[in-house]
């Protein structure tokens, strides 16, 4: 455990010291990316390859799907590694890798670290801007196929299953998709960003579907269904006074209808939450981010606070 | 902001996060411990009626060999109630060459049934498995809803069968029992020489049954008053298993390790007089004589804090009749 985060945080300095001398000029709150520029969307404008690392730290208690354990209580980190590259001006495609490092509560009061992995996410992304004299407005679709390779319990520790349980909470039940073991998740998206001045606001939403095709070692009462489907509805607003920083609050909705597995002390079916980021264009290419996530109204029985930092550079 | 003045700003985050990264993952948090062996728990029965405590689970007749004992001295486990049994391979003996750290032979089983409001919750199960002192496998079995078995739980259970009661996961039991070196706490000379009920096993019985290869040539008393020897023995029975000057050695981070010299032990050797015991001789940063409102172990034992609370696993409630004691023992110092 000692090395793992230690690790993840050379990484994230590494990143962030390649960010070279070239020191160019962010561009202007407000100015419209030349036009020939990829909608890459996420990363500053006129960059074809962009890759980012994000690390999520929080506490969470979740709903978790057994009987004898209804819930699991757990901190730790979340881990997003993720890369994109433009095809062309308006069709970009990529892969994201999440992990997690988590000390996991165990009944009698001890903790268990577990380094666990999430589905590997492969995307194609389509995005066309249309920039008028007001501002732009940028229609978005999005295509993500996961690769079921998220970790499956073995024997009858569950340890695996609880610490994706508590990586999905500590990302808001955004991203089940991802956090979810023996599934195939296939999600479609759309949405649509308007840019007026220094205001950017956003909308989008997230249909991952969760097709099962193997329990993954959960134990045996757990209540399994054969598709999951935990739509995200997504608002934002943003602010960009300054070339180099951005403030934005953000609000999503998450809907079990159903989840992929029943959890057993939820009776309620949806996950609100609201996001607070701040973003620093350190250079042209390099981006840092930092936000802090809270459940608004209760977290599907339990709760979940977390904050996290992300480095985007791009080329 | 000058690009200069961005990077070390962006520098300045990542070094603040790795601080807080290296804190969070540094090998002194006591309170994280390694999962058990996954597979260990396949090597022991899936139901409690197939370890051989029972010959009819149903209407509880042990099996040939089981016996019931009962230490002198009780671990606090949120007011539950406690029953306890063992059982040597046919023909063995207990190693109590070492009167204080007896070794046990390859088959011994040892239970402890805990019941929480009227309910049959749990039985917990200890088992030596091989030749070497570590080799020890505990698992807990949850009873059914109709109280005709238990099965395998080394997961653990919250607030199993309704009550508030957790059942530890496999791991967590060596957080305890692999504080000493015998791994069993509640069997040794010191907990099992009580006066006879005519149901639970004693020294004597012990003795009389040819269970010890070196049998006591002496009988053992704890010294003191009555609270003094109350409050040595609930020091000895909840704390003396982390809380010790022989803690077997395991090369791994700490799990429940205390940093510091503390001894709560009751030793055969060391009953002549309350300060011969380890406790009087080691207190002195825990326990302010006459002064238990400045003595730290009034404030650990007094909460259930996360950081502060002692003892610090499986329980969930304040054993308000030993912060009383112990308070009263203090002050009388």
């Amino acid at each position: 455990m000692t090395r793992h985060p230690t690790c993840l945080a050379l990484v994230a300095c590494l990143a962030s010291l390649l960010s070279t001398a070239s020191a160019g000029r962010a561009q202007e709150p407000g100015r419209a990316p030349p036009s020939t520029c990829p909608v890459l969307l996420d990363v500053h404008p006129c960059s074809r390859l962009s890759a980012s690392l994000r690390l999520r730290f929080g506490l969470a208690d979740a709903p978790y799907v057994s009987a004898r354990l209804p819930r699991v209580t757990g901190h730790g980190f979340v881990a997003r590694i993720a890369a994109a590259y433009a095809l062309t001006q308006h069709l970009a495609v990529g892969v994201e890798l999440p992990f997690a490092v988590l000390s996991i509560e165990q009944p009698a009061g001890s903790y268990v670290d577990e380094l666990t992995r999430g589905n590997i996410g492969l995307f194609v992304r389509g995005a066309q801007r249309w920039q008028r004299t007001w501002g732009s407005l940028t229609p978005f679709i999005a295509l993500s196929l996961g690769l079921p390779l998220a970790e499956r319990d073995h024997a009858g520790l569950f340890l695996a299953s609880r610490a994706l349980a508590i990586a999905s909470a500590l990302e808001a039940y955004r991203d089940q998709a991802s956090f979810t073991a023996g599934v195939v998740p296939v999600t479609s998206a759309l949405g649509l960003r308007l840019a007026r001045g220094v205001w950017i606001a956003e909308t989008s939403l997230r249909l991952p579907l969760l097709f099962r095709f193997s329990r993954a070692g959960l134990s045996a009462d757990a209540a399994t269904h054969p598709l999951g489907f935990v739509p995200v509805l997504h608002v934002s607003a943003a602010l960009r006074p300054l070339s180099w920083l951005q403030a934005a609050l953000s609000a999503d909705a998450v809907v079990n209808a159903p989840a992929p597995v029943k959890l057993r002390t939820s009776r309620a079916v949806t996950q609100l939450s609201l996001t607070a980021e701040l973003g620093f264009v350190l250079q042209e290419q390099l981006v840092l981010g930092l936000d802090f996530v809270a459940p608004l109204a209760g977290a599907l029985g339990g709760w979940n606070y977390s904050g996290s930092v992300v480095l985007q550079v791009a080329w | 902001m000058s690009a200069g003045h961005r990077a070390a700003f962006s520098l300045g985050c990542l070094l603040l996060l790795h601080t807080v990264l290296a804190c969070a993952g540094c090998d002194q948090r006591h309170w994280v411990c390694e999962p058990a062996d996954e597979h260990a728990s396949s090597a022991l029965p899936s139901r409690l009626s197939e370890t051989g405590l029972y010959a009819d689970s149903e209407r509880e007749i042990l099996n040939d060999g089981v016996l019931p004992y009962r230490p002198t001295f009780e671990l606090w486990s949120d007011g539950a109630n406690k029953r306890r049994w063992f059982m040597l391979p046919t023909g063995a003996r207990i190693d109590s060459s070492d009167m204080d750290s007896w070794r046990f032979p390859e088959g011994t089983k040892i239970w402890k049934e805990f019941v929480r409001d009227g309910v049959r919750v749990e039985t917990r199960l200890l088992t030596k498995t091989g030749p070497r002192e570590q080799d020890w496998v505990a698992l807990s079995y949850l009873w059914n809803a109709d109280q005709a078995d238990a099965h395998a739980a080394p997961e653990g259970a919250i607030n199993a069968l309704g009550t508030d009661h957790n059942v530890p996961a496999m791991g967590e039991c060596t957080a305890c029992h692999g504080g000493t070196r015998s791994r069993v706490l509640g069997i040794s000379a010191v907990q099992l020489a009580h006066a006879s009920d005519g149901v639970h096993a004693n020294l004597d019985a012990f003795v009389s049954m040819d269970l010890l290869s070196h049998p006591p040539e002496q009988t053992f008393s704890v010294p003191g008053d009555e609270v003094a020897r109350a409050a040595l023995g609930y020091l000895h029975a909840n704390c003396a298993h982390c809380h010790n000057q022989d803690r077997p050695a395991h090369g791994r981070p700490r799990c429940y390790e205390p940093a510091n010299g503390l001894d709560f032990r009751l030793l055969v050797g060391a009953l002549a007089s309350v300060d011969d015991t380890p406790t009087y001789r080691t207190m002195g940063p825990v326990i302010k004589r006459g002064r238990p409102g400045a003595s730290p172990l009034m404030r650990a034992v007094s909460t259930r804090d996360f950081f502060e609370r002692m003892p610090p696993l499986a329980a969930e409630r304040r054993d308000d009749e030993a912060v009383a004691l112990l308070r009263a023992w203090i002050a009388g110092l």
